[in-house]
Protein backbone atom coordinates (compact mmCIF):
# COMPACT_ATOMS: atom_id res chain seq x y z
CA UNK A 1 0.00 0.00 0.00
CA UNK A 2 2.74 2.24 0.99
CA UNK A 3 4.60 1.77 -2.49
CA UNK A 4 1.12 2.21 -4.00
CA UNK A 5 0.85 6.05 -2.28
CA UNK A 6 4.16 6.63 -3.08
CA UNK A 7 3.91 5.84 -7.24
CA UNK A 8 0.33 8.06 -7.12
CA UNK A 9 2.37 10.39 -5.00
CA UNK A 10 5.44 10.42 -8.00
CA UNK A 11 2.90 10.68 -10.77
CA UNK A 12 1.05 13.65 -9.57
CA UNK A 13 4.58 15.31 -9.05
CA UNK A 14 4.54 15.08 -5.29
CA UNK A 15 7.43 12.97 -4.09
CA UNK A 16 8.13 13.06 -0.50
CA UNK A 17 11.55 10.49 -0.27
CA UNK A 18 14.88 11.86 -0.75
CA UNK A 19 16.89 10.12 -3.67
CA UNK A 20 19.99 8.10 -2.94
CA UNK A 21 21.63 10.60 -5.15
CA UNK A 22 20.48 13.63 -3.22
CA UNK A 23 21.15 12.01 0.12
CA UNK A 24 24.36 11.89 -1.03
CA UNK A 25 25.08 15.17 -1.74
CA UNK A 26 23.65 16.34 1.31
CA UNK A 27 25.58 14.01 3.39
CA UNK A 28 28.82 15.01 1.52
CA UNK A 29 27.36 19.10 2.86
CA UNK A 30 27.34 17.66 6.68
CA UNK A 31 30.16 15.86 6.92
CA UNK A 32 31.62 19.61 6.05
CA UNK A 33 29.80 21.61 8.85
CA UNK A 34 30.83 22.65 11.76
CA UNK A 35 29.58 20.00 14.43
CA UNK A 36 27.23 22.70 16.80
CA UNK A 37 24.92 22.94 13.00
CA UNK A 38 24.56 19.43 12.34
CA UNK A 39 21.70 18.45 14.84
CA UNK A 40 19.99 21.45 12.91
CA UNK A 41 20.92 20.20 9.92
CA UNK A 42 19.79 16.83 10.29
CA UNK A 43 16.29 17.55 11.69
CA UNK A 44 15.55 20.09 8.99
CA UNK A 45 16.62 16.52 6.28
CA UNK A 46 14.62 14.24 8.42
CA UNK A 47 11.74 16.51 8.67
CA UNK A 48 11.57 17.00 4.71
CA UNK A 49 8.00 15.62 3.88
CA UNK A 50 7.91 17.20 0.06
CA UNK A 51 10.15 16.61 -2.22
CA UNK A 52 9.60 18.85 -5.70
CA UNK A 53 11.89 17.81 -8.92
CA UNK A 54 11.49 20.25 -11.50
CA UNK A 55 12.07 18.97 -15.07
CA UNK A 56 15.30 17.36 -16.73
CA UNK A 57 16.23 17.13 -12.98
CA UNK A 58 17.79 20.48 -12.98
CA UNK A 59 16.70 21.28 -9.85
CA UNK A 60 15.14 20.05 -6.47
CA UNK A 61 13.17 21.80 -3.75
CA UNK A 62 12.34 20.59 -0.34
CA UNK A 63 9.53 21.64 1.83
CA UNK A 64 8.23 20.81 5.32
CA UNK A 65 4.36 20.54 5.41
CA UNK A 66 2.38 19.85 8.36
CA UNK A 67 -1.37 19.71 7.84
CA UNK A 68 -1.07 21.16 4.07
CA UNK A 69 1.15 24.33 4.85
CA UNK A 70 4.42 25.31 4.70
CA UNK A 71 6.88 25.21 7.88
CA UNK A 72 8.96 27.25 9.09
CA UNK A 73 10.14 26.06 12.40
CA UNK A 74 12.14 28.53 14.03
CA UNK A 75 13.62 25.85 16.47
CA UNK A 76 15.48 24.38 13.50
CA UNK A 77 16.27 27.54 11.72
CA UNK A 78 19.74 27.86 11.01
CA UNK A 79 20.97 31.22 12.60
CA UNK A 80 22.32 32.72 9.18
CA UNK A 81 18.74 33.98 7.63
CA UNK A 82 19.60 34.93 4.41
CA UNK A 83 17.18 34.81 1.61
CA UNK A 84 19.03 32.96 -0.79
CA UNK A 85 22.05 31.73 0.34
CA UNK A 86 24.28 29.53 -1.94
CA UNK A 87 25.88 26.95 0.83
CA UNK A 88 28.14 24.43 -0.81
CA UNK A 89 29.43 23.14 -4.48
CA UNK A 90 29.63 19.17 -4.16
CA UNK A 91 31.11 18.03 -7.20
CA UNK A 92 29.73 14.28 -8.34
CA UNK A 93 32.30 12.34 -10.58
CA UNK A 94 32.38 8.42 -10.58
CA UNK A 95 34.86 6.53 -13.26
CA UNK A 96 32.75 4.88 -15.97
CA UNK A 97 31.41 8.70 -16.10
CA UNK A 98 32.68 10.54 -18.65
CA UNK A 99 31.55 13.81 -16.93
CA UNK A 100 30.94 15.18 -13.79
CA UNK A 101 27.52 16.53 -11.92
CA UNK A 102 28.06 19.78 -9.74
CA UNK A 103 25.58 20.29 -7.07
CA UNK A 104 24.88 23.36 -5.91
CA UNK A 105 22.71 23.40 -2.41
CA UNK A 106 20.82 26.16 -1.33
CA UNK A 107 19.56 27.27 1.77
CA UNK A 108 16.38 30.24 2.18
CA UNK A 109 15.79 32.30 4.91
CA UNK A 110 17.67 29.77 7.29
CA UNK A 111 16.42 26.48 5.93
CA UNK A 112 18.23 23.75 3.30
CA UNK A 113 15.95 24.61 0.41
CA UNK A 114 17.47 22.94 -3.18
CA UNK A 115 19.87 21.04 -4.72
CA UNK A 116 20.38 22.89 -8.57
CA UNK A 117 22.56 20.31 -10.85
CA UNK A 118 24.82 20.93 -13.35
CA UNK A 119 25.36 17.93 -15.69
CA UNK A 120 24.16 14.63 -16.26
CA UNK A 121 21.68 14.07 -13.41
CA UNK A 122 19.61 11.31 -14.69
CA UNK A 123 23.06 9.20 -15.25
CA UNK A 124 23.96 9.70 -11.93
CA UNK A 125 20.59 9.39 -10.44
CA UNK A 126 20.46 5.95 -12.19
CA UNK A 127 24.18 4.85 -11.18
CA UNK A 128 22.77 5.85 -7.46
CA UNK A 129 20.47 3.28 -7.49
CA UNK A 130 22.54 0.07 -8.78
CA UNK A 131 22.77 -2.56 -6.40
CA UNK A 132 25.55 -2.41 -5.39
CA UNK A 133 25.73 1.16 -5.07
CA UNK A 134 28.89 2.68 -7.10
CA UNK A 135 31.66 4.31 -5.00
CA UNK A 136 30.45 7.78 -6.67
CA UNK A 137 33.93 10.21 -6.15
CA UNK A 138 32.17 13.35 -3.73
CA UNK A 139 34.04 16.89 -3.11
CA UNK A 140 31.88 19.49 -1.04
CA UNK A 141 33.16 22.70 -0.69
CA UNK A 142 31.47 24.93 1.84
CA UNK A 143 30.55 28.28 0.38
CA UNK A 144 28.97 29.83 3.07
CA UNK A 145 28.92 30.27 6.94
CA UNK A 146 25.27 28.61 8.53
CA UNK A 147 26.14 30.15 12.16
CA UNK A 148 27.09 33.57 10.92
CA UNK A 149 24.14 35.17 12.27
CA UNK A 150 22.26 37.01 9.89
CA UNK A 151 18.47 38.42 9.77
CA UNK B 1 -37.72 27.99 -16.98
CA UNK B 2 -41.78 27.60 -17.71
CA UNK B 3 -41.43 23.97 -16.07
CA UNK B 4 -39.93 25.71 -13.04
CA UNK B 5 -42.53 28.86 -13.27
CA UNK B 6 -45.16 26.23 -13.47
CA UNK B 7 -46.66 28.12 -16.56
CA UNK B 8 -46.36 25.14 -19.14
CA UNK B 9 -49.64 24.13 -19.63
CA UNK B 10 -50.65 23.65 -23.03
CA UNK B 11 -47.37 23.74 -24.03
CA UNK B 12 -46.28 20.85 -26.72
CA UNK B 13 -42.93 20.37 -25.59
CA UNK B 14 -42.65 16.94 -27.96
CA UNK B 15 -43.13 19.99 -30.84
CA UNK B 16 -40.24 20.58 -33.41
CA UNK B 17 -40.54 24.41 -32.27
CA UNK B 18 -40.13 23.54 -28.91
CA UNK B 19 -37.01 21.09 -29.66
CA UNK B 20 -35.83 23.65 -31.86
CA UNK B 21 -36.11 26.41 -28.66
CA UNK B 22 -34.34 24.03 -26.74
CA UNK B 23 -31.36 24.02 -29.17
CA UNK B 24 -31.59 27.86 -29.63
CA UNK B 25 -30.99 27.65 -25.51
CA UNK B 26 -28.59 25.20 -25.43
CA UNK B 27 -26.64 27.62 -28.34
CA UNK B 28 -26.71 30.50 -26.23
CA UNK B 29 -25.69 29.49 -23.56
CA UNK B 30 -22.37 27.56 -25.60
CA UNK B 31 -21.67 31.01 -27.01
CA UNK B 32 -22.31 33.19 -24.07
CA UNK B 33 -19.80 30.47 -22.12
CA UNK B 34 -17.20 30.97 -25.01
CA UNK B 35 -17.35 34.71 -24.58
CA UNK B 36 -16.87 34.41 -21.04
CA UNK B 37 -14.08 32.19 -21.78
CA UNK B 38 -12.40 34.61 -24.10
CA UNK B 39 -12.60 37.36 -21.96
CA UNK B 40 -11.36 35.30 -18.90
CA UNK B 41 -8.49 33.61 -21.40
CA UNK B 42 -7.04 37.69 -21.32
CA UNK B 43 -4.98 39.59 -23.23
CA UNK B 44 -1.21 40.39 -23.66
CA UNK B 45 -0.92 43.45 -20.95
CA UNK B 46 1.86 44.44 -18.40
CA UNK B 47 2.36 41.25 -16.22
CA UNK B 48 0.67 39.25 -17.88
CA UNK B 49 2.72 35.90 -19.77
CA UNK B 50 0.92 33.35 -22.07
CA UNK B 51 1.05 30.10 -20.56
CA UNK B 52 0.65 27.29 -23.10
CA UNK B 53 -1.85 24.64 -22.49
CA UNK B 54 0.51 22.15 -25.19
CA UNK B 55 4.00 23.75 -24.77
CA UNK B 56 5.91 25.92 -27.24
CA UNK B 57 8.49 23.20 -27.05
CA UNK B 58 6.11 20.48 -28.48
CA UNK B 59 4.58 22.74 -31.42
CA UNK B 60 1.81 24.41 -29.61
CA UNK B 61 0.69 27.88 -30.92
CA UNK B 62 0.46 31.06 -28.98
CA UNK B 63 -3.38 31.26 -29.31
CA UNK B 64 -5.99 31.39 -26.78
CA UNK B 65 -7.60 28.23 -28.25
CA UNK B 66 -4.26 26.45 -27.00
CA UNK B 67 -3.89 28.75 -23.32
CA UNK B 68 -4.39 32.14 -21.58
CA UNK B 69 -2.96 35.28 -20.45
CA UNK B 70 -1.83 34.96 -17.09
CA UNK B 71 -0.01 36.59 -14.11
CA UNK B 72 3.69 35.58 -13.72
CA UNK B 73 2.68 34.08 -10.58
CA UNK B 74 -0.07 31.80 -12.15
CA UNK B 75 2.15 30.83 -14.61
CA UNK B 76 5.41 29.12 -12.53
CA UNK B 77 2.75 27.59 -10.80
CA UNK B 78 0.86 25.93 -13.49
CA UNK B 79 4.00 25.23 -15.77
CA UNK B 80 7.46 23.80 -14.08
CA UNK B 81 9.42 24.57 -17.05
CA UNK B 82 8.74 28.44 -16.07
CA UNK B 83 8.84 27.60 -12.17
CA UNK B 84 12.15 27.09 -12.53
CA UNK B 85 13.17 30.75 -13.52
CA UNK B 86 11.43 32.24 -10.43
CA UNK B 87 13.67 33.40 -7.75
CA UNK B 88 14.82 30.87 -4.72
CA UNK B 89 13.14 32.81 -2.34
CA UNK B 90 9.69 32.73 -3.68
CA UNK B 91 9.65 29.26 -4.59
CA UNK B 92 10.71 28.53 -0.94
CA UNK B 93 7.32 29.70 -0.47
CA UNK B 94 5.51 28.36 -3.29
CA UNK B 95 5.57 24.93 -4.33
CA UNK B 96 4.00 23.83 -6.98
CA UNK B 97 0.78 22.16 -6.48
CA UNK B 98 -0.65 18.95 -7.77
CA UNK B 99 -0.41 18.13 -11.66
CA UNK B 100 -3.90 18.11 -12.26
CA UNK B 101 -4.16 21.38 -10.86
CA UNK B 102 -1.12 22.72 -13.08
CA UNK B 103 -3.34 21.16 -15.78
CA UNK B 104 -6.79 22.57 -15.17
CA UNK B 105 -5.27 25.83 -14.87
CA UNK B 106 -3.50 25.71 -18.25
CA UNK B 107 -6.44 24.46 -19.80
CA UNK B 108 -7.47 27.39 -22.33
CA UNK B 109 -10.49 29.57 -20.23
CA UNK B 110 -12.15 29.21 -23.96
CA UNK B 111 -13.02 25.73 -23.67
CA UNK B 112 -14.13 25.71 -19.88
CA UNK B 113 -16.38 28.77 -20.64
CA UNK B 114 -17.61 26.67 -23.70
CA UNK B 115 -18.07 23.68 -21.10
CA UNK B 116 -19.69 25.72 -18.63
CA UNK B 117 -22.14 27.06 -21.25
CA UNK B 118 -23.20 23.84 -22.86
CA UNK B 119 -23.54 22.15 -19.49
CA UNK B 120 -25.84 24.97 -18.47
CA UNK B 121 -28.00 24.76 -22.04
CA UNK B 122 -27.83 21.20 -22.08
CA UNK B 123 -28.94 21.05 -17.81
CA UNK B 124 -31.93 23.37 -18.73
CA UNK B 125 -33.07 21.18 -21.16
CA UNK B 126 -32.95 18.59 -19.33
CA UNK B 127 -35.03 20.13 -16.78
CA UNK B 128 -37.96 19.54 -18.18
CA UNK B 129 -40.10 16.77 -17.43
CA UNK B 130 -40.82 15.67 -21.38
CA UNK B 131 -41.58 12.22 -22.38
CA UNK B 132 -42.02 12.21 -25.82
CA UNK B 133 -40.41 8.77 -27.51
CA UNK B 134 -39.05 11.02 -30.52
Amino acid sequence: MYSMKTLVAKLLGAGSRLSDLERSVLDAVRSRLDRQLVPAWERQVQAINKVQRLPEGCEVNFYRMAKGRLTFDDAIAFANKTTELHLANVKVSWGKASGELVARVWCVRGFLFSIEYAGSVTYFDEAAGMDPSPEFDIACELKADLSQAIK
Amino acid sequence: MVTLADVDSGIDKCSREYSAGEWAGIGVSLATGVAGGTRAAGARGAGKEFSHWIPDRMGGPRSIMNGNYVSVETHALSDPFRYRFMARNWKAANPMPNRASQQWTRFPNVYKGAGAGVAYGAGGAAMDDCTCTR
